[in-house]
């Protein structure tokens, strides 16, 4: 990897780099989306432009930039192999990638010059056109794919449990097809509750505060990793919204969120690329604790015997009214290799979930050994911050979220249900399963059924 | 001089932390964070230092920071 400054344009109209916080071509991807989001503006396009040069016109469209515009420009084949670093490419208004025949430009660079996507193009001009850039993201869901999916899911479950003597048949009626399979075998839809009044905090990768299903939602925050709470990662956009999301999402999107009433307390312990430290970590739960938060979801942990700490963190939240739900990890490779639980699931004064699938079988992954309840963990729908706004993913963090917007609808039923009580009225009310308890705990989690 | 590491101090709970605290500090670990609602003192102490730290009154545990992974954005399972 190599690092080039600028080249200094040869025209004397020099320019200035740009406003500090403009979308600049070093500007790296995390800090454009934070930038992006909070403007509330377009949350798809970055603010840079893709200069496209006419076939064969690269080297004039270069050229071009340096000299007509101004530009101060950094050449792709400046770097080894042309592997440009844009975070490196330091003052630079453009960079050029005179192979493909683009250049990209800052945001402030090509205002300063006139330049935008409805700009016309001279007609002797190397450039063909001036485009937005825009972010780039995972697949999104297709939802009308996803009605089909979970139809057909339905189905299968229905066959599956009539099949098998893994547990009573129960009808899902067509007034619940609009929920994800997790709320519907936990049977969300069929409680009243809605979580109004209670605390759920969920330490996680922070949460999409401008997700638009969540608009008018009290949302407490708080971060321990030196970064904006704002969700950059989506992991935790997504445990939030099983936990906390909404009853009725707007258009065909099915009901994915538990405890759609409840006060959330978004606690980032984890950065942007997902990852943290323990400190950090019981820094939020403490946090949590602090704010007595009845239900506590993490949906993370590290493959480490039991810790000390988190014991207590987990004694101390018992102690307050609150209770630590954890995810037992996804180290393992069923049915040939099951890891035991990791931290912090695996402190006895913190509830530890496994996973499960649709057929309400163990998921390849879970851990077990010290598992406390289990949960859907299998291609799991939920928040996704802006503009994707939904995604499936799977694990025992997509398990852990449906155990505490249940436990957040059982707390709702009674001011004595908490701490200890809650723990206790979780396992009690559980769906056994024909699973070992290591594998499955007291069985699959459930919403109070009144 | 030995190099610093990140460690986690558990307490009993049973002396005011802010006194647990001060006694580490003097002891000369470098109090980052005191975690009142569930007895952790975090910070960085230096290498070899665990067994004096674990002697003062209350402490129940010392260990070294650990690392919390979730995966990149975009893990097929976490």
């Amino acid at each position: 990897m190599a690092t080039k400054k600028a080249r200094r344009a040869r025209a004397e109209n020099g320019h200035s780099n740009g406003a500090p916080n403009g979308a600049q071509v070093s500007t790296n991807a995390d800090e454009l989306l934070l930038a992006a989001l909070q403007s509330g503006k377009d949350p798809e396009t970055t603010g840079r432009f893709l200069i496209t040069f006419k076939e064969g016109a690269a080297e004039q469209g270069l050229e071009h930039l340096e000299t007509v515009s101004g530009f101060r420009t950094a050449n792709a084949r400046d770097f080894t192999d042309q592997a440009v670093v844009l975070e490196a490419t330091g003052d630079a208004d453009a960079v050029v990638f005179p192979e493909i025949g683009v250049a990209l430009v800052g945001s402030e660079a090509a205002a300063s010059r006139g330049m935008s996507a409805e700009a016309s193009i001279a007609e002797d001009s190397p450039v063909q056109s001036i485009d937005p850039e825009y972010f780039m993201f995972a697949t999104s869901v297709n939802t009308a794919d996803y009605m089909r999916g979970i139809l057909r899911m339905a189905q299968m479950i229905s066959t599956d449990l009539s099949e098998t003597e893994v547990v009573e048949e129960f009808e899902v009626g067509p007034e619940v097809i609009g929920a994800t399979p997790g709320l519907i075998l936990s049977r969300v839809p069929f409680s009243s509750r809605d979580g109004s009044g209670i605390k759920v905090a969920v330490l996680d990768t922070g949460f999409d505060l401008g997700h638009p299903e969540f608009a008018g939602r009290s949302i407490a925050t708080g971060t321990f990793v030196g970064q904006p709470v704002q969700d950059l990662h989506g992991h935790g956009t997504h445990t939030a919204g099983t936990a906390c999301g909404p009853k009725s999402p707007a258009g065909a999107i099915p009901r994915y969120g538990i405890g759609f009433r409840t006060q959330m307390f978004i606690g980032k312990v984890l950065t942007n690329s997902g990852s943290g430290t323990q400190a950090q970590v019981l820094a939020g739960m403490n946090w949590a604790i602090a704010n007595k938060c009845p239900v506590i979801s993490m949906s993370l942990g590290a493959a480490i015997p039991v810790q000390p700490s988190y014991t207590a963190a987990g004694a101390a939240a018992l102690a307050n009214g609150c209770l630590i739900i954890a995810a037992a990890g996804n180290d393992s490779h069923r049915p040939a290799l099951i890891r035991p639980a990791g931290a912090p699931a695996n402190s006895p004064t913190i509830m530890s979930v496994a996973a499960l699938d649709r057929a309400l079988r163990p998921a390849t992954f879970s851990n077990g050994g010290k598992v406390d309840i289990s949960a859907v963990g299998v291609d799991v729908f939920s928040s996704w911050p802006r503009p994707v706004l939904h995604r499936t993913i799977s694990g025992t963090s997509m398990a852990t979220p449906h155990v505490a917007g249940c436990a957040a609808l059982w707390a709702q039923t009674s001011p004595a249900l908490r701490g200890v009580a809650l723990r206790a009225k979780l396992i009690a009310t559980a769906r056994h399963l024909p699973f070992p308890h290591s594998d499955v705990g007291a069985g699959l989690v459930q919403a109070p059924p009144f | 001089m030995p190099q610093k590491q990140s460690l986690v101090i558990t307490t009993s709970g049973k002396r005011p932390l802010h006194e647990v605290a001060r006694d580490l500090k003097d002891a000369g670990f470098e109090v980052e964070e005191v975690l009142d609602s569930i007895n952790v003192v975090t910070g960085k102490g230096h290498a070899g230092s665990e067994g004096k730290l674990r002697s003062i009154q209350d402490v129940v545990d010392v260990s070294g920071d650990t690392p919390v992974d979730i995966g990149p954005p975009g893990s097929a399972v976490s």
